[in-house]
C-alpha cells in the first residue's frame, strides 16, 4: 500500500469517535429536524404555503438555510476539528517524524475534511427526505409521499453548492493548519464569513470566496434543466486549486513542523 | 571549576575505536539559530550502532533543537543528518521506518484507547497486528489498560504507551527525548531496565536525551555532553572516567568559616571556597587531605565533615557544562 494510503487510513482512524464526527452527524441532521418541529407545530400555515408539489418549495428552503449557515458554519469547525486533532494531543511531532511523506499527511487530512463534508450533504439530503416524510405521518395534509421527488434538483443543487464551498474549505483548512489554538482558525472564519454575507450586493463579491455558498444559493436557479457553472464557482475552483498547492507549499517549507 | 576542561569537544580515548565503525547516526557540521541567537553550533554528533548513547546537557543547551533537526521537524539550516550513511533529505521514509521516537511529551489521541493508539502506527510502520500485543505487553500495558482511552491514562502510562508507539516498528535506534520526565522513582527504574533489555536483547541502539548524568549514568554506554549549543565531550562513558581519572580528586571540608579556612589552607593546597562553610580541595592523596585536617584543626578551626566527591560523574559533568559558562 502506497504511503499515501495508509496516511489516509490512519486519518480515518483518527477521527473515529471524534468531535468532528459527531458534529457532520448532529449538524446535518439540525435544519430538517427544524423543518420538521415548524411542519408539526403549524401545519396549517405550512400545508397551504408548500401546496400540491411541496418537494421543491421545502428543499428549496432547506437549501438556502444550508447554504447560507449551515455549510459556511460547519466547514470551519469541521476543518479546525480535524486539524485540532494533531495540535490538542500534541502529536505532530509524532506524525511528522513517522515515515510518511509531508504531503501524504497533508492531502490524507485535506481528503478527510473533503469525506466529512461530502458525508454532511449526503446526509442532510436523505433527513430533508425522511423528516419531510415524517411530518406527513402525523399530518396527512401534506402531500410529499404523494408527490415525486424533485432528485435531478437536489442533486443540482448539491452539486453547485459542493464547487462552491470548494474554495473556502481550501482556504480554511490552510488557516486551521497554521492555529494552533481552535480559538483563532474559527474566528477567522466566522469574521471571513460574516465579511461575505455583507459583500452580497457588492458586484466584486464574486472574488471573495466566503460568500460564494451563498451566492450559489441566491444566483442559481433550482429547478433549471442545464447545469451551468457561474462565473464565482469557476473563482471557487480557482481558489481551491491555488490554497491547496499554497498550503502545501507552506506546510512542507515550515521552519517548525509539530 | 577545572579550568583544564576546554570548550572544545573532547573525544575520550574508547572513541577512537569508534571512529573506526560505521555510525548508526551521524551528524555533520549540525547549525542552528533562531534569528540572531545561535541554538547549535556545528555539532558533530556520532551514536555508534548497538550504544546506549547519553545525550546530555542542561536545559536549554540545545538537545530537543538537536533531536528535532534529527527527525526533521526542525528544518535544517546548516549541517547534514545521516542514519548508517544515508542522509535524512532524501531517503526520509526509509530512514524513518527504522527509527522510533519520543519527543518532549508523549503523543497519544486522548479520545482513543491505547490499543487504537497503537493501530494507527502498525499501519504507519507496516507492523503486524501481533506486534501491537507484543509491544503493549512488554511496557506492561496489556489487559484493562489497553482498552482505556488514553486521556485517562496517568503519566507514567502515557509515558510507557509512548515507548510501545516507539518499538513497533522493531527500531534499529531509538530516540527519546528526556523519556523519564515526569517519572516517579519507580518509574525511572522501569524505564531504564526497559531500555536496557531493549539494546541486550534486541540489538536497539538508544539515543537518550537528559539533563542529569546521575538520571543515566547506570544505563548509557556512551555519551555526548552538549553545552550552550557545543559538543563538549563525546566519547565512550568510560572515556568520560577516565578523564575524570586523570584530574584530581575534589574533597569537601565542611568548617565554620569558610574564608578564614581558605587563608589556612591556600599556601599549601589548590583550595577554592565553596559556599559559606565550605571549602573544595583538589588534591591527590588522603594523606593531604589528613594534612590539610590537622592545618585547620591546628589553627583552631574545626573540621564537621571531611569526605571525597561522590565517585559519580556528577561533578565533572558540571564542570563539563559550567566552564563554558
Amino acid at each position: 500500500m502506497s504511503t499515501f494510503f495508509i496516511s489516509l487510513r490512519t486519518e480515518f482512524m483518527k477521527i473515529r469517535r471524534s468531535a468532528a464526527l459527531w458534529l457532520v452527524v448532529i449538524g446535518s441532521a439540525f435544519l430538517p429536524a427544524i423543518f420538521f418541529l415548524m411542519y408539526t407545530t403549524k401545519p396549517d400555515v405550512f400545508v397551504k404555503r408548500l401546496g400540491k408539489d411541496p418537494w421543491m418549495g421545502h428543499i428549496a428552503q432547506g437549501f438556502e438555510a444550508s447554504c447560507f449557515f449551515l455549510w459556511p458554519m460547519l466547514i470551519i469547525v469541521v476543518a479546525s476539528m480535524v486539524t485540532q486533532i494533531e495540535y490538542r494531543n500534541n502529536t505532530w511531532k509524532q506524525v511528522l517524524a513517522a515515515p510518511l511523506r509531508i504531503g501524504d499527511v497533508y492531502f490524507a487530512k485535506y481528503l478527510v475534511i473533503q469525506c466529512l463534508v461530502l458525508c454532511a450533504y449526503v446526509l442532510f439530503d436523505v433527513e430533508l427526505v425522511l423528516f419531510a416524510l415524517l411530518a406527513e405521518v402525523f399530518h396527512p395534509d401534506y402531500q410529499f409521499a404523494h408527490s415525486s421527488l424533485p432528485i435531478h434538483s437536489i442533486l443540482q443543487m448539491d452539486a453547485k453548492s459542493y464547487i462552491s464551498i470548494l474554495g473556502m474549505t481550501t482556504i480554511q483548512y490552510c488557516i486551521s493548519l497554521r492555529f494552533k489554538n481552535f480559538i483563532g482558525s474559527i474566528g477567522v472564519g466566522l469574521a471571513l464569513i460574516i465579511a461575505g454575507l455583507i459583500m452580497i450586493p457588492w458586484d466584486k463579491v464574486v472574488y471573495f470566496p466566503y460568500a460564494y455558498s451563498a451566492l450559489s444559493f441566491i444566483r442559481n436557479s433550482a429547478t433549471a434543466t442545464e447545469f451551468k457553472v457561474l462565473k464565482h464557482e469557476y473563482w471557487s475552483l480557482g481558489y481551491f486549486a491555488a490554497f491547496l498547492t499554497l498550503g502545501y507549499l507552506d506546510f512542507f517549507y515550515r521552519r517548525e513542523r509539530g | 571549576m577545572n579550568n583544564s576542561i576546554a570548550q572544545t569537544p573532547r573525544v575520550a580515548a574508547g572513541a577512537k575505536n569508534i571512529a573506526m565503525e560505521k555510525y548508526i547516526l551521524e551528524t555533520k557540521g549540525l547549525s542552528h539559530h533562531f534569528g540572531k541567537q545561535s541554538i547549535l553550533t556545528r555539532l558533530d554528533l556520532r551514536v555508534p550502532p548497538g550504544s546506549i548513547f547519553g545525550f546530555l546537557g542542561p536545559n536549554g543547551a540545545g538537545k530537543t533543537t538537536t533531536l528535532r533537526l534529527i527527525l526533521g521537524l526542525l528544518r535544517r539550516q546548516e549541517g547534514s543528518v545521516f542514519f548508517s550513511g544515508k542522509e535524512l533529505s532524501g531517503h526520509r521514509v526509509e530512514v524513518l521506518g527504522k527509527v522510533g521516537t519520543l519527543i518532549e511529551q508523549p503523543s497519544l489521541y486522548a479520545h482513543l484507547s491505547g490499543r487504537e493508539n497503537l493501530n494507527i502506527y502498525r499501519h504507519i510502520y507496516r507492523a503486524t497486528a501481533s506486534r501491537v500485543e507484543e509491544v503493549l505487553s512488554l511496557v506492561g500495558l496489556s489487559g484493562d489498560a489497553a482498552r482505556k482511552k488514553a486521556g485517562r491514562y496517568s503519566l507514567g502510562m502515557k509515558q510507557r504507551l509512548a515507548i510501545a508507539i516507539a518499538l513497533l516498528p522493531r527500531p534499529e535506534l531509538l530516540i527519546l527525548d528526556e523519556p523519564t520526565n515526569g517519572l516517579d522513582p519507580g518509574g525511572i527504574v522501569e524505564m531504564r531496565e526497559l531500555l536496557q533489555k531493549l539494546n541486550r536483547e534486541h540489538g536497539v541502539t538508544v539515543l537518550v536525551s537528559s539533563h542529569l548524568l546521575s538520571e543515566v549514568e547506570k544505563l548509557v554506554t556512551h555519551v555526548g555532553i552538549i553545552n550552550q549549543g557545543r559538543l563538549v565531550f563525546q566519547g565512550t562513558l568510560s572515556g568520560l572516567q577516565t578523564l575524570k581519572a586523570t584530574g584530581q580528586g575534589g574533597w569537601m571540608i565542611e568548617t565554620d568559616d569558610a574564608r578564614l579556612g581558605l587563608g589556612i589552607l591556600a599556601p599549601h593546597f589548590n583550595a577554592r571556597v565553596s559556599g559559606e562553610k565550605a571549602l573544595l580541595l583538589n588534591i591527590g592523596s588522603r594523606e593531604e587531605a589528613a594534612a590539610a585536617n590537622r592545618l585547620l584543626v591546628q589553627a583552631g578551626l574545626p573540621v564537621y565533615q571531611l569526605y571525597q566527591q561522590q565517585d559519580n560523574l556528577e561533578t565533572l559533568f558540571m564542570d563539563l557544562t559550567h566552564a563554558a559558562v
